[in-house]
């Protein structure tokens, strides 16, 4: 039992995830572009992530366009933090440095 | 679930590259906000100035309040991205707050003086250059502070 979590793990949902920790709230276009997947790439973690309770969606208007935000649920922000502290655990298990270059 | 040690310290440089570009990508807050806040200043000290109607004081903060509070919204409900409170630090925010001291500052160096030669709406003067100044100088703390956030992100 490493503390990893499926639903984070694959390398893309990792990055919305990631991403969606440093935010309050991100809107659709804004993740798309910042993690470099399609469009519906995106809808399908984002959906897979909604339906494991860890990522919220809202739809709304900028003007007269319509957008939609994510935002992580308290559920995901723990399960994210959890996530991090498993890698970590790993890591630091085996005297890699983390350290940037 | 089981993954290499190099595995992991990848997913975690990963992650961190992703949360250190997207603060980055996006000013800390829209200039245009502050700004506008700043307007809202001004329209106040002049809507105030003494020996303006009371029909005309009431009418002009009422009409600038519903602009401020459309300004808020737009903030809350229609940003591309807002850094969520665990990555601020303390440097960005004292430097943040810095910087509205100083605009304040910049006003009242303006308005002091010209209050002091009698000239009136001296107060709206100041607060005219103080929208200025921040007009002028919002971008470049915006930026700074994404630049500051990033980086702390990316030496986590």
């Amino acid at each position: 039992m490493t503390g990893l979590d499926p639903v984070i793990h694959p390398p893309a949902r990792l990055r919305i995830v990631s991403l969606l920790a440093a935010a309050e709230e991100a809107e659709f276009g804004f993740v798309r572009d910042q993690v470099e997947v399609s469009d519906s790439v995106l809808s399908k973690h984002a959906s897979a992530l909604e339906a494991a309770g860890y990522v919220e969606i809202r739809k709304g208007y900028v003007g007269k366009r319509p957008r939609t935000w994510l935002r992580l649920s308290a559920r995901g922000r723990q399960a994210y933090l959890a996530h991090v502290s498993a890698l970590q655990a790993i890591v630091a298990g085996s005297g890699i440095s983390l350290t940037p270059e | 679930m089981n993954i290499s040690p190099e595995d992991a310290a990848r997913s975690l440089a990963d992650a961190r590259t992703t949360q250190a570009r997207a603060l980055r990508a996006e000013p800390s807050f829209p200039a245009w906000f502050t700004t506008g806040v700043a307007l809202f200043a001004t329209g106040v000290t002049f809507a105030t100035e003494p020996g303006t109607a009371p029909a005309v004081t009431v009418t002009v903060i009422v009409a600038l309040t519903a602009a401020l509070v459309a300004m808020t919204l737009k903030l809350a409900l229609g940003s591309r991205m807002r850094a969520h409170r665990s990555v601020i630090e303390r440097g960005a925010m004292l430097g943040y707050a810095g910087w509205v001291l100083s605009s304040v500052a910049v006003a009242f160096a303006v308005a002091f003086p010209l209050a002091g030669a009698e000239v009136r709406y001296a107060g709206t003067y100041g607060c005219l250059v103080m929208t200025a100044f921040m007009a002028a100088t919002g971008p470049l703390v915006a930026r700074w502070i994404s630049r500051r956030l990033a980086a702390r992100v990316e030496g986590r």
